[in-house]
């Protein structure tokens, strides 16, 4: 897209942080390093900057991942007849995560998540908000939080979304939550593997930017009810917000999406598939400043097919998050970047032999793994425990509150505060509601 | 002192009055076609002086605030804006002829009249209702789509029917039975948590227009003993609930149980009486004065743009109306036609206040007190259906939660989507509300970057564009002068003809960009444009 020239990257960074910020650029991203934060918003316990959750749509089996079972025999594990060891000893993983297994003093493994529920919809809403399901509010999930915050400090200028979701947007429940439309994620759409990845709105295939800019010019020229009423401050929105995604079209930051920015061997490492290329601009936009970047990685909810679908999709997992691990702390970013592997259950142990599923595995809300690295929780290590043949927790439970208090905890944010309703009140962070089953907050790796 | 767009006061009047001048005769200068606009925008002739009610109490308000009402719009615009408010779409190529050729000096009353009996009428009214009674099926509302179905048929039923607003609330607040066959008990369903206290907020939200925060906790105290003896219990059907009222929680008492309205007036509840019907009676009682205003507001606020008491649904005492005239002579109105809904619209929708320019007039502040009309956004719901509209693209609408799954008839359209749970990225984009809460800002009509990215530049959009048959059709000008193309195409997307100045500047895009892209590309610009989008 050509040579970044300093008029071109004032236009297109709202409130000139060309200025501001500590500038270099390679493969075209701009190495924004957004201002110090404010107080009483994010406190001076803070670790992490930026956050990319890897969410498993659907929910990954943990026997099958983080936490094999080979001795609870066939009907448990199925194909996994052994687990791989990795280069952290007492730490095994499933066989076909090769890769990860050389990362592993990079991660932590959680083997005892546990919240009961096995509805897609509450158990999701649960994983991803700390919250339980039921009461009033709708409580925003992290990412939303942290649009908030970073977006409620003067420091975050930088133009791109705080909160992207690669690609389509979650669907089993509402991320922004009483917080708003305001905080809910940029969802790109498009394919990042493909030939172009469409951005929704910022690259258009089979349009030239030449047209577009001429027709922009159309619409300017022939607003006419716009020029009509032009003392009206409702007219004047609407144009401002057209202006700024104008700005946001044509601009450089457009470029931070865009894979094929990158060598091809990195590309080709990272996996060219949809998830592998995921990861590679997640990558880039964390390297960027975004706070949170979700990648939806779909097709986890493996009721029927299961043995198939894991062929395909742990090989893309495991070259897909063993290659951003290494990039981000080659690249000195995995300090400050929290980057976590997980869904919203995992999937029944016992393997249901029986029509219809004829080998597949159904949710799982009693116990499940999730993987966890950099943003300064510690690595090599593993916490919680089930037993013989990960049917339940056996030693340190892990609620959904114990590992979402931990993430605010390490982003800086106090568990314990609060965060403004838009109606004008406060509500803690923290649920009223006590889990059944928790341990406290992730004590061990922090 | 003025109340401003924000409801709050202005001291700055005067000033602003100037800035207004200097930027009037500052504007006229650049954009030179004003004349021509005027004529496309208003109407030309002298306005004769109205003596509908309304106009009456709101020119005298003007008159004491020193300012000039608006002109009235022209026909074009008074179509769109009716057939937006009233039937949720943009009128048609022939209706638009149809009405502008008609010479006859009540045409504008007769069209409100013809489009209020039409079924989309009724369709958006519901739409309404299903905000305000927060009808969704999944958390943290939970009616579950079944019945979120037999509850949008019986409101549909009840519009349909012409039940008045009154009876529409007693039944309501005093049905008994199961939620899929006495659809009205929903209403005590659809929210969380359940509990006497919280029914009784639901209640003065959605029917008195009176907010969790505006009464003290012996208010609400008071009030939830009315629906302290709900219950409910399930039966072997699935997900099915009855709600009931339990006689045993104040039968067991020896004496009647004295209870307290919100109004401070007490009554006395006999130990087998249902309190809810004692509530109702007391809320529906055509002295009551919670019922109407509340919802003379809310339809008030969603024909004018702007409310009489800010807020819309903060009725309190130290939040007075802009006009406690303007507000007394519509509740009369309201309650003399026995609230019936479609009356009260089709008062509303007569008056010359309706039809005003949605330029502020020459020298005048350019703050409502509905010297003019408000411009604001189409909802997310109108707007995806004005698109598909021109487009051709069906709307298919499923929800996946929970299963089995449901599926919307694909030309449907996003109006007749009853369920709050069931919606898309465009419509969130656009503001639908999450029916969580039920207040009538949940709906954000506001602009954002993200609605400008997505009409500006997505893929869905401009596949869409330049895909649609119907839209191939529309620009196809074999056989036909390029002028009436245009002209099909700014009636079809703008509900009116194009301008001069605007067929010049088309003209010289064409030459140089060529035909094949000219005619998509202001097809885009037009429905990108503020007078696609926004209500004016």
């Amino acid at each position: 897209m050509g040579t970044l020239t300093r008029r071109k990257l004032i236009h297109s960074t709202l409130g000139g942080l060309a200025a501001a910020s500590a500038l270099g650029h390679s493969n075209g991203i701009l190495h924004a390093v957004p201002k110090a934060p404010s107080e009483g918003v994010f406190s001076t316990k803070r670790r992490a900057k930026s956050v990319i959750q890897i969410w498993l749509w659907g929910g990954a089996c943990h026997l099958d991942t983080f936490d094999p079972k080979p001795e609870a025999g066939p009907e448990y594990a199925g194909p996994f007849t052994h687990s791989l060891k990795t280069n952290v000893p007492g730490i095994h993983i499933n066989p076909k995560f090769p890769l990860l297994a050389k990362q592993a003093h990079r991660y932590s493994l959680i083997r005892s998540m546990t919240h009961g529920n096995n509805s897609h919809e509450t158990a999701s809403y649960m994983v991803q908000t700390g919250h339980p399901a039921g009461g009033k509010l709708v409580h925003p999930c992290l990412g939303a939080v942290l649009s908030h915050h970073t977006q409620s400090q003067s420091g975050y200028s930088l133009g791109l979304p705080p909160y992207i979701v690669m690609t389509k947007a979650q669907g089993r429940f509402s991320e922004a939550g009483f917080l708003g439309n305001k905080h809910k994620p940029f969802a790109t759409g498009g394919n990042p593997a493909a030939s172009v990845f469409a951005v929704d709105g910022i690259i258009s295939p089979g349009i030239t930017e030449k047209r577009q800019k001429a027709r922009l010019d159309l619409l300017q020229k022939n607003d006419q009810l716009a020029h009509f009423l032009n003392q009206n401050a409702t007219v004047g929105q609407n144009l401002k917000a057209r202006q700024e995604a104008y700005d946001f079209c044509f601009g450089d930051l457009g470029n931070v999406f865009n894979p094929k920015m990158e060598k091809e061997a990195t590309r080709e490492a990272y996996g060219t598939q949809t998830f592998g290329q995921s990861c590679l601009v997640a990558r880039r936009l964390v390297e960027a400043g975004v706070p949170y970047v979700t990648i939806n990685f779909t097709g986890w909810d493996t009721h029927k097919k299961h043995f198939e679908a894991m062929n395909t999709k742990l090989p893309q997992l495991d070259q897909g998050v063993a290659m951003l691990l290494q990039d981000l702390d080659e690249r000195g970013l995995l300090q400050d970047t929290i980057v976590w592997v997980g869904g919203e259950f995992g999937r029944t142990p016992k393997i249901q032999q029986l029509a219809p599923w004829n080998g597949g595995r159904s949710h799982f809300g009693a116990v499940f793994s999730t993987l966890i690295a950099g943003g300064g929780f510690q690595s090599g290590q593993i916490v919680g425990a089930t037993d013989a043949r990960g049917m339940e927790v056996a030693d340190r439970p892990v609620s959904p509150w114990d590992f979402m208090g931990s993430l605010y905890t390490r982003l800086g944010i106090d568990p314990s505060g609060s965060i403004p309703h838009p109606y004008g009140y406060s509500v803690p962070l923290k649920p009223d509601h006590k889990y059944k089953q928790s341990g406290g907050f992730l004590h061990e790796i922090m | 002192m003025i109340i401003n767009d924000q409801g709050t006061a202005n001291l700055l009047q005067p000033l602003l009055c100037l800035r207004f001048v200097i930027a009037f005769v500052f504007l006229s200068h650049f954009t030179g076609n004003t004349k021509e606009s005027q004529s496309i925008y208003e109407r030309n002739e002298i306005e004769n002086s109205s003596s509908h009610l309304l106009d009456i109490i709101i020119e005298s308000e003007l008159i004491s605030r020193n300012c000039q009402p608006a002109p009235l719009c022209s026909d074009y615009v008074f179509l769109r804006r009716a057939y937006l408010d009233l039937n949720a779409r943009a009128p048609s190529i022939s209706e638009i002829s149809e009405f502008t050729q008609k010479s006859s000096a009540h045409k504008r009353e007769n069209i409100i009249q013809e489009l209020i009996r039409r079924p989309r009428f009724e369709h958006y009214q519901v739409l309404k209702l299903c905000d305000l009674l927060r009808v969704k099926s999944e958390f943290p509302i939970k009616l579950w789509p079944n019945a979120v179905q037999a509850y949008e048929r019986w409101l549909y039923d009840a519009i349909h029917l012409g039940l008045s607003w009154q009876e529409m609330v007693r039944q309501l607040l005093t049905s008994s039975g199961s939620n899929f066959r006495q659809p009205a008990v929903n209403f005590y369903r659809a929210l969380s948590p359940r509990t006497p206290k919280s029914w009784a907020q639901a209640v003065a939200l959605s029917f008195m227009g009176v907010r969790p925060e505006s009464f003290t906790e012996k208010q609400w105290d008071n009030m939830a003993v009315f629906f302290s003896t709900i219950k409910s219990k399930s039966t072997l059907e699935w997900k099915e609930e009855i709600i009931y009222h339990d006689r045993d929680v104040l039968g067991d008492k020896s004496s009647p149980t004295q209870a307290y309205f919100p109004d401070g007036s007490s009554v006395m509840i006999p130990a087998d009486a249902d309190p809810r019907v004692i509530f109702a009676e007391w809320l529906t009682a055509d002295e009551n004065p919670w019922l109407a205003r509340a919802f003379v507001n809310r339809i008030w606020t969603s024909l004018l743009g702007s409310p009489i008491i800010p807020g819309v649904d903060d009725l309190r005492e130290d939040n007075p109306p802009f006009s406690q005239e303007l507000m007394d002579i519509l509740c009369q109105q309201f309650v003399t036609n026995k609230t019936n809904i479609k009356k009260l619209i089709h008062f509303i929708c007569t008056s010359h206040t309706y039809q005003r320019s949605s330029r502020p007039a020459a020298g005048s502040p350019s703050f409502p007190g509905f010297s003019h009309y408000t411009v604001r956004r189409l909802e997310a719901e109108v707007l995806i259906d004005c698109v598909s509209q021109l487009t051709g693209m069906p709307q298919g609408y499923t929800s996946q939660v929970p299963e089995p799954f449901t599926y919307i008839p694909a030309n449907l359209g996003a109006v007749r989507l009853n369920d709050g749970t069931i919606t898309n990225p465009f419509l969130e984009l656009f503001g639908r509300p999450p029916r969580d809460t039920g207040r009538y800002d949940e709906r954000d009509n506001e602009p954002s970057k993200k609605q400008a990215l997505f009409m500006l530049n997505s893929t869905k959009l401009n596949t869409a564009l330049t895909k649609s048959k119907r839209l191939k059709k529309l620009i196809a000008t074999k056989g036909k002068k390029d002028k009436q193309t245009l002209n099909k195409i700014y009636l079809s997307i703008l509900s009116r003809p194009p301008l001069g100045n605007e067929i010049e500047n088309y003209n010289s895009y064409r030459k140089k960009q060529g035909n094949k892209y000219a005619l998509q590309d202001i097809v885009w610009a037009l429905i990108n444009s503020t007078e696609f989008s926004y209500k004016h």
